[in-house]
């Protein structure tokens, strides 16, 4: 199975990244490495490498349950290839 | 400050006055609107406590913190505003937990306030210690650990936005006793923007219906979404004009009244017949807020294979998740119905097939034998209850035949823990949606297995004279399970013979609760004229053939088009 680069882009409140990590890993992702490039007051950024623990994930579809999360701004999949801005309806 | 995003805010004091943070929560809750909240008190959740008495708000004492959510679970369904329930930390917040996941399967707006130990003990493993906001992620829509006594007002307003905006859901808010305890300067008021809507968009309306005026055989799948955005009126009238035959989820039930022309039934495991084969055969298939839980579609693979899907939901995410869709309408359900205008489909044969199915395959309420045949039972209790009937279920072959079997012409009549099917939902719930409206003549339908799962709230329901009414089918078993070891493992019964059970009767009575026992066919009209006259609460005890089984049903694994009959 392929691995995928995702950047998340989300506010910084506390218990952020493990609410960001525990989703990706619950939907059935396994976490390859993690990278907090940049974090300032009011922004943070997590990149993460995944690989789907079994065939039939779909990357779009776990990209929107992290866009859902309260706090992310916006989630950008394979690096800029396919990207959505976050929507927290 | 950026009025962009409301999780970045400073506070604006007023130096006026000072209160103590628990104060401070108790003044959020009533800037909410909210008058009523379900707790039980304990260590670090006593400031809080300590300030209720005098306060407006009126707090119903449970017997055990998972009643506690439950019933703020079913308040909130019943009414559309948020249930609230507040529980100490360690031991009170893990009870609350069932409770809360439940709310968040469902989608129901929820706000939990759990006490936490003091700050500086917090990582320690202090008494009562538990991370309650590290275990409740999962199942919560988002959750806040409080820090500082200033932020209460702000981040109680916002709690309140986020599990009652967009898809809803349960908010929980971890409150260590220190800033509880802390004074604080009054803050002002939280003024919150309003939460973003996604409006849905007009170019993926107009291709939904299209898409419709192709379908020979559509079918409207009708989800728990549609209620909970307020959608119900909006799908009666564009479906009046449609005409398209509709089946409903568990959740569903009730948008489209029971007996009404178009309406065919739940789908599923235990749905009808008519529904499922309708739904197999669709060409096109109309979803409106729902999931494509594995209840109702069965195998996936072989649902509905030949239809092309629309999606209206008003969360993004569940869009393709697990059925991949044609035509998908994010966006705010409400207006996403408002706008499809769909005209009378020329679609005569098909609603005269779906009406034939339907008419094949009605129920057949002449059981033989003498004693109380429960799908019966409901169906006349239904038919026979006023209009502002409402049935809360727990889980179990009783909870089905609710679903099947009784007349429902409003949503909100019927809850049900659909989700996480979790037993000793249904006296709480019933408890929950009797205080929302007390008018309403609230019925908890439950078992002889799941109402030992909260049989302590009697006690509350006889505190505060609660007016429930509780239909509890005995079948000495738990019977859903029994029937899937009938059916599925070869008969090999195993821990599911309830036959020691109390009294339920006498347990009632000792509660100071009004109970009667009935076994008998000819018993049932006069139980339920004596459920329907009585105005305070009153237990039915209706004992049943423990071999009944619901039916039909669909094999856990199979298509919807297998259905086993007896
Ligand atoms: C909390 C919880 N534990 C276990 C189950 C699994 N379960 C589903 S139905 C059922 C039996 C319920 O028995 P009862 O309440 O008597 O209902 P009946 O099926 O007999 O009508 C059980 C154990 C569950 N749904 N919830
Ligand atoms: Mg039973």
């Amino acid at each position: 199975m392929q691995t995928q680069v995702l950047t998340i882009e989300f506010f910084p409140e506390e218990g952020a990244i493990i609410r960001l990590l525990g989703l990706v890993e619950r939907r059935g992702y396994e976490v390859k490495t993690i990278n907090l490039p940049l974090a300032s007051k009011n922004k943070s950024s997590l990149d993460i490498a995944v690989i789907a623990r079994d065939a039939g994930r779909d990357i779009g579809v776990l990209q929107r349950q992290i866009s859902r999360l309260i706090g992310v701004q916006r989630v950008l999949t394979n690096i800029k290839t396919n990207e959505t801005e976050a929507q927290n309806v | 400050m950026s009025a962009s995003n409301p999780d970045q805010f400073e506070n604006e004091r007023t130096a006026t006055s000072s209160q103590t943070g628990a104060q401070l929560v108790v003044k959020a809750l009533q800037d909410q609107g909210v008058d009523l909240v379900f707790g039980y008190p304990g260590g670090t959740i006593m400031p809080f406590y300590d300030a209720l008495p005098g306060s407006s708000l009126r707090h119903i004492l449970v017997r055990h913190e998972q009643a506690a959510a439950f019933a703020a679970d079913a308040y909130a369904r019943a009414t559309g505003k948020a249930g609230v329930c507040i529980a100490t930390s360690g031991p009170g917040a893990t009870n609350l937990l069932t409770g809360i996941a439940n709310a968040f399967l469902d989608s129901v707006p929820m706000i939990a306030i759990t006490g936490q130990v003091p700050t500086a003990v917090m990582g320690t493993d202090a008494f009562q210690e538990i991370d309650i906001f590290g275990m409740a992620m999962p199942v919560v829509k988002h959750s806040f650990l409080i820090r500082k006594a200033e932020d209460i007002p702000h981040i109680i307003a916002r709690a309140f936005q986020i599990a009652t905006s967009g898809r809803p859901g349960p908010v929980l808010i971890d409150l260590p006793k220190d800033i509880a305890q802390m004074q604080v300067p009054s803050p002002v008021k939280a003024i919150l923007p309003p939460a973003p809507t996604r409006q849905p968009a007009m170019a993926d309306i107009s291709d939904a219906i299209e898409l419709l005026k192709t379908a020979k055989q559509p079918v409207l799948y009708i989800g728990g979404g549609v209620a909970k955005s307020g959608a119900s009126k909006a799908l009666r009238s564009m479906n009046e004009i449609a005409g398209i035959p509709a089946v409903a989820t568990l959740t569903g039930l009730g948008v489209l009244p029971t007996g009404s022309e178009n309406f065919f039934g739940m789908l599923g495991m235990h749905g009808s017949k008519a529904a499922n084969i309708l739904v197999q055969k669709s060409d096109v298939l109309l979803v409106c807020g729902a999931r494509f839980d594995d209840r109702a579609t069965g195998k996936l693979d072989s649902f509905a294979a030949g239809a092309r899907v629309i999606h209206l939901d008003c969360d993004p995410a569940e869009i393709s998740k697990l059925r991949h869709v044609d035509v998908a309408v994010p966006g705010a359900l409400k207006a996403a119905i408002e706008q499809l205008k769909v005209p009378k489909l020329n679609i005569e044969p098909w609603r005269k097939q779906a009406k034939d199915l339907r008419r094949q395959f009605a129920f057949d309420y002449n059981a033989p034998g003498a004693g109380v045949f429960a799908p019966a039972f409901l169906e006349k209790l239904s038919r026979r209850a006023p209009n502002n009937f409402v049935a809360t279920c727990d889980v179990g072959q009783h909870q089905m035949w609710v679903a099947q079997h009784c007349n429902f012409n409003r949503p909100e009549a019927h809850l049900t823990s659909g989700g996480l099917g979790a037993m000793g939902y249904g006296i709480p719930a019933g408890i929950g949606a009797k205080l929302g409206n007390p008018k309403d003549c609230v019925v908890t339908i439950t078992g002889d297995g799941s109402i030992m799962m909260n049989i302590q709230e009697l006690a509350t329901i006889r505190r505060y004279g609660i007016g429930l009414k509780i239909v509890l089918f005995d079948n000495s078993a738990l019977g859903l399970v029994r029937q899937w070891q009938e059916l599925f493992y070869e008969q090999n019964f195993s821990e599911v013979d309830l036959y020691d059970n109390p009294d339920f009767a006498s347990v009632a009575r000792a509660f100071g609760i009004e109970a009667f026992t009935v076994s008998r066919r000819e018993q049932v009209d006069g139980a339920i004229e004596r459920l329907l006259k009585t105005d305070g609460p009153v237990l039915a005890h209706v004992r049943i053939d423990p071999r009944e089984n619901v039916w039909p049903l669909v094999p856990p694994g199979k298509s919807n088009a297998e259905m086993m009959e007896p």
